[in-house]
């Protein structure tokens, strides 16, 4: 797995409008069914922690049928306060109430929306009648892409990252109101051809230390087989303010996970996969640890993991779900690039992608 | 126009045939030859559940499993306020029959639900039925028949 990283010559913003846009399914204009795409945002305000996921994906269903309808465009919030209580849910968006013109960024979903302007990021969320965000994201770091995601035996996903933007604006969640100012914020965009169930897990994790004048930016990833017995790609990518740093990938890191988190009664969206996936069994761990080191540097990135929220995505090719889970939790990295010391800790989030 | 439970569940089934048929065909085998009682509020009608297909019937026939439910606990369920063990030991949702069809009823409704999460209709079915339920807010129980069995 390659990452393509933007060249320090051009803004932000004009790379991110080259490149952060809808890609669509092929399928709308007669091409290949199974296209799955999303945009994501993870936002660390200093009270609520804020998960965003604008998708759109082929329907199997109507594969062949109705491809004027073949995407089902979905809007999934994730909300947890200070407590470690979740908040959410994924709203299926009408048709008629969908706009996601290809080759821009902007984006209308149901009552929530996406919006490039100035360089930054406008995103409006309203899920339900309880949560409701109005954010600026303005990007920090150059974003990278990677074109070659193996996910199982179908085309690679390709993976634009943004790892930091800066986040001003304003939530809502029930009758308490958080005012955002300078928090730090996550965006990727992801698309490809890939079934869910097919034989690939995933697990990534984001730190972002905190605003100061050196802020590092941290990602962590690994795919494997479904079973999770084999690594297929791994890579830990660095960001020291607006650059990237450093890759240790493959050979280069060493993973491991210890103990389970047991969490107790975790939020399940939509709700009622409860009643196809019952219990409360997570198969998460409690503590994973990245080990990377190469010509003479290294990193240590340590997750010690909380609590969780799970989305149920059903597979395409069984019955059967993928759980997706968001994972709150504290990060502490260490190590050495380039002759600098490096040592934080922040918040972080880990995403487990499990098929059953 | 009030939504039945009854037409609820006949248009999710016509929803599950044509939009996941294979987990409409994995409900029909793990329940085939079986017949479910389903009484709520005012209603009582049966689903004759055969190898390939699933009637509803409004005659009352020998169950194997006999459930009784209330539309707010429906919904609380699809909604994860509330787990169908909370629902039984709260005696809002009853389940009679044998042990082993008990058993492949709960399998039957794993696969439902497996199969409504992957019909694009089903969360316009869930909402008009969501609307249609206030109305029978304040609706007398169902109250069975002694001739019932």
């Amino acid at each position: 797995m390659k990452e393509l990283f933007s060249p320090a010559s051009k803004s932000i913003g004009s790379i991110l409008e080259r490149s952060d846009y809808w890609r669509r399914s092929p399928a709308t204009a007669g091409g290949q069914a199974g296209h799955k795409e999303w945009s994501y945002f993870c936002v660390f305000g200093d009270q609520v922690t804020l998960v965003a996921n604008l998708s759109i994906m082929d329907q199997p269903s109507l594969t062949g049928r109705d491809s004027g309808r073949i995407e089902a465009a979905r809007v999934v919030v994730l909300v947890r306060d200070a407590g470690g209580r979740w908040q959410g849910n994924i709203e299926d968006c009408p048709p008629e109430q969908v706009a996601i013109p290809a080759g821009q960024i902007g984006a209308r979903f149901g009552h929530s929306s996406l919006a490039f302007v100035n360089g930054g990021y406008r995103l409006h969320i309203r899920a339900g009648s309880e949560i409701e965000a109005d954010l600026h994201l303005q990007p920090e770091t150059r974003p990278a892409l990677t074109r070659s995601v193996p996910l199982g035996m179908m085309e690679p996903m390709r993976w634009l990252v943004v790892p930091r933007l800066r986040t001003s604006g304003e939530m809502r969640i029930g009758n308490s109101r958080h005012f955002i100012s300078g928090c730090p914020a996550y965006h990727d965009h992801n698309w490809g051809r890939f079934a869910w169930g097919g034989d690939f897990a995933w697990e990534w994790g984001i730190s972002l230390s905190s605003a100061n004048s050196a802020p590092w930016s941290l990602i962590y990833y690994r795919i494997t087989d479904r079973g999770r017995h084999q690594a297929v790609s791994q890579g830990l990518l660095l960001w020291q303010k607006a650059d990237h740093s450093r890759t240790f990938q493959d050979r280069e890191i060493v993973a491991r996970t210890l103990g389970f988190l047991r969490p107790n009664h975790p939020l399940r969206v939509p709700s009622v996969a409860a009643l196809a996936i019952p219990g409360t069994a997570a198969d998460i761990p409690r503590r994973l640890e990245v080990h990377a080191s190469s010509e003479g540097e290294e990193l240590e990135l340590a997750f010690e993991l909380e609590d969780c929220a799970q989305i149920a995505v059903p597979n395409d090719s069984d019955a059967g779900f993928t759980s997706i889970w968001e994972v709150h939790g504290r990060a502490r990295a260490r190590g050495n690039i380039r002759g600098e010391r490096i040592e934080f800790e922040s918040p972080a989030i880990v995403e487990f992608n499990r098929a059953a | 126009m009030p939504h039945s439970l009854r037409q609820f569940i006949e248009d999710s089934f016509v929803a599950l045939r044509r939009d996941a048929p294979r987990v409409f065909q994995q409900l029909c085998t793990t329940l085939s030859g079986r017949c479910v009682a389903v009484r709520s509020s005012h209603e009582e009608f049966w689903l004759r559940f055969q190898k390939r297909d699933v009637h509803v019937v409004a005659a009352g026939v020998a169950e194997d499993v006999r459930l009784s439910i209330d539309r707010q606990t429906i919904l609380a369920l699809v909604d994860g306020e509330l787990t169908i063990e909370a629902a039984l030991r709260d005696d809002r949702l009853e389940l009679y029959g044998a042990v082993e069809r008990v058993t492949e009823f709960y399998d039957g409704l794993q696969v439902y639900v497996a199969g409504a999460v992957r019909c694009p209709d089903f969360p316009r079915l869930l909402t008009e039925f969501r609307i249609s339920s206030h109305a029978y807010d304040q609706e007398v129980p169902y109250e069975p028949t002694p001739t019932s069995r």
